[in-house]
């Protein structure tokens, strides 16, 4: 509205009537303006809070003394303790083998098999894209019970090797997803003029399409990377031991417990966000179609 | 494109398709089969076979309407608010030119933020005590006191679906706003010259144009935010007394939380077949979809 005040003079002085128009024309991009500046509040003030928090005296966030904007006074104590009271280093460490060896099984299998479902035309192509399809949507909450015990038998339960297993599988359909959009996009004809030029199948494959689908790869392999700090039920029921724990499980921790330390539980998020952030900042430009999609599954 | 008989594709599918089948198919079948017996978390081996009772059970109690209706207004609240603020934010991202490179940038954070993360900073976002939702509320003199979000049934599940939209829309965002660029520029101009109003230029340019990608993003959003678990359980934990209580987290609490595994499989099931039946939805949508445009 005040807006309209500062538009008013040009109005009593009644100088032109295309003012009306220019009057509404600026209202109008003022009203553009604080909506924009509204929605940036919107979504940037929770992640900024996370952060500011985590700067805070110990137990200064809670009760009457609740900073919005800025602490009322700076401390890194939250941050030394997480480091030095808190298994962060760990859960951390757990985090990192765990998605990294997955990745780097998935990506070899899902490559093979996006390659295949994009040029060969068989029998039972159509059924399978529906069988890795529907195996991504189905809720890893149905699911848990059977591998639960199933990994019980077998040994499996509480061991890292056991969530590795588990997360590569619930990898696979997306990776191979994701893949495929990439595949579709390198021409087929080079290959076949590999094939021309005398190479046979698995050279036309290693020399030509291997180095075209490597960004594809690369952003694959990230995503998928990042995409298994979500997993959070599978280890959730598969890795219960405190030894065994990814970070969301440490991140959990931190509610509920009898007194919680908002604190800490920030700083920590902070660290559990910022690599998929750095890595998401990276990859921006990448973040279109099936990637984009893959981003949002929970 | 190659038609093969050969076993060359097939083999190159083994190795996912065998993981596929061990981890996600193998333990489908095998939980069907525990949701027919009385197994219990405890004592497994003694497990004996009763038929659908668990199934009888379930749905004679109010529990399982309840939670399917949980789930449906959760799944339904946050497609309903992620797709609008979505489309909102796109729409005035595609007015301007000016912030769309800092947008973008900045509509990563919530996107790239992993999902426990979002759930505990939302978590401190709506506590009574701490939670600046709160703070500004009686800053403006909307609220007194301090209301504790989370923890009232009647806020509740609105709290769990401002979470999950604060991550899910800007994805929408970046993905519509992809679709709305693809509108040739002419056809505004045209309607313009035709003295047609904004909102017919929304009714019969835009939303033709951004009608296919929509409606995957619709049935997507459905299908994802239908299965979450993190959210309900982490923030609310089904609760207060089951005003959370998603199909996911039933599920979880049936099993695990009371030991019922027999139960807690039967309720998996039935979170399959609702899964399913969204597929189903989906694909009907899709060959319509595609039937309208080839038509």
């Amino acid at each position: 509205m005040s807006a309209a005040r500062m538009s008013d003079p040009a109005v009593r002085t009644g100088t032109m009537l295309h003012d009306a128009g220019r009057r509404r024309q600026f209202i109008g991009s003022m009203g553009f303006v604080v909506v924009l500046v509204t929605t940036t509040i919107a979504i940037v003030y929770p992640f900024y809070w996370m952060v500011m928090a985590s700067f805070t005296p110990r137990g200064y966030s809670m009760g009457f003394e609740t900073p919005l904007i800025l602490p009322r006074q700076f401390s890194i104590e939250s941050w030394l303790t997480i480091f030095q009271d808190r298994p962060l280093l760990l859960w951390l460490g757990n985090t990192t083998i765990i998605n990294v060896t997955a990745t780097f099984v998935v990506i070899p299998v899902s490559l093979l098999a996006s390659y295949s479902l994009n040029r060969y035309r068989f029998r039972g192509r159509m059924p399978f894209i529906v069988f890795v399809l529907l195996g991504q949507l189905l809720p890893a909450s149905a699911l848990i019970v059977p591998l639960f015990l199933m990994f019980r038998d077998a040994g499996l339960l509480n061991t890292t090797g056991g969530v590795v297993i588990a997360y590569i599988t619930f990898m696979l359909p997306t990776a191979i997803w994701v893949l495929w959009g990439y595949m579709q996009g390198i021409p087929l004809y080079f290959e076949e003029a590999a094939l021309v030029d005398g190479c046979d199948r698995f050279q036309a494959f290693r020399l030509v399409t291997l180095p075209l689908a490597m960004p594809g790869l690369a952003a694959t392999s990230l995503f998928i990377f990042l995409d298994g700090w979500n997993h959070y039920l599978l280890a959730f029921v598969l890795a219960g031991s405190t030894d065994q724990w990814v970070i969301s499980l440490g991140l959990f921790s931190f509610i509920g417990a009898y007194h919680t330390e908002i604190e800490q539980m920030m700083a920590t998020s902070v660290v559990a966000a910022a690599p998929a952030l750095a890595v998401f900042a990276l990859l921006q430009r990448h973040l279109r179609g099936g990637l984009a999609l893959g981003g949002m599954k929970g | 494109m190659t038609t093969s008989r050969s076993f060359l594709p097939w083999l190159l599918l083994a190795p996912a398709g065998l993981l596929i089948i061990a981890i996600i198919y193998v333990p489908l079948f095998y939980s069907t089969l525990i949701s027919l017996t009385d197994a219990h978390l405890l004592r497994f081996s003694s497990a004996e076979f009763i038929g659908f009772d668990n199934y009888e059970r379930l749905l004679s109690r109010n529990r399982l309407a309840t939670s399917l209706w949980r789930t449906f207004t959760y799944s339904a609240g946050t497609v309903v608010l992620s797709f609008l603020t979505g489309l909102f934010v796109a729409l005035l991202l595609n007015r301007t030119t000016r912030f769309r490179g800092l947008a973008r940038t900045l509509l990563i954070i919530p996107w790239a933020t992993p999902w426990l993360v979002v759930t505990l900073i939302w978590y401190v976002m709506f506590n009574p005590q701490v939670g600046p939702i709160n703070e500004v509320l009686n800053l403006l003199g909307v609220l007194e006191e301090g209301h504790s979000w989370l923890y009232s049934s009647e806020t509740a599940m609105l709290s769990i679906v401002i979470a999950t939209s604060w991550r899910l829309f800007p994805a929408v965002t970046l993905i519509l706003l992809a679709g709305l660029q693809g509108i040739p520029p002419e056809q505004y101009e045209a309607a313009e010259v035709d003295g047609a109003s904004a909102w017919a230029r929304f009714r019969y340019i835009t939303m033709p144009g951004i009608r296919a990608v929509s409606i995957t993003m619709l049935t997507l959003l459905t299908i994802w935010s239908s299965k979450l678990f993190t959210m309900a359980w982490t923030l609310t934990r089904g609760g207060p007394g089951d005003a959370t209580r998603v199909l996911s987290v039933y599920t979880y609490q049936e099993a695990f939380g009371s030991n019922r595994l027999g139960r807690g499989s039967a309720l998996a099931v039935i979170s399959l077949l609702f899964s399913l039946l969204l597929v189903f939805v989906y694909l009907i949508v899709l060959r319509r979809e595609e039937e309208r445009t080839q038509g």
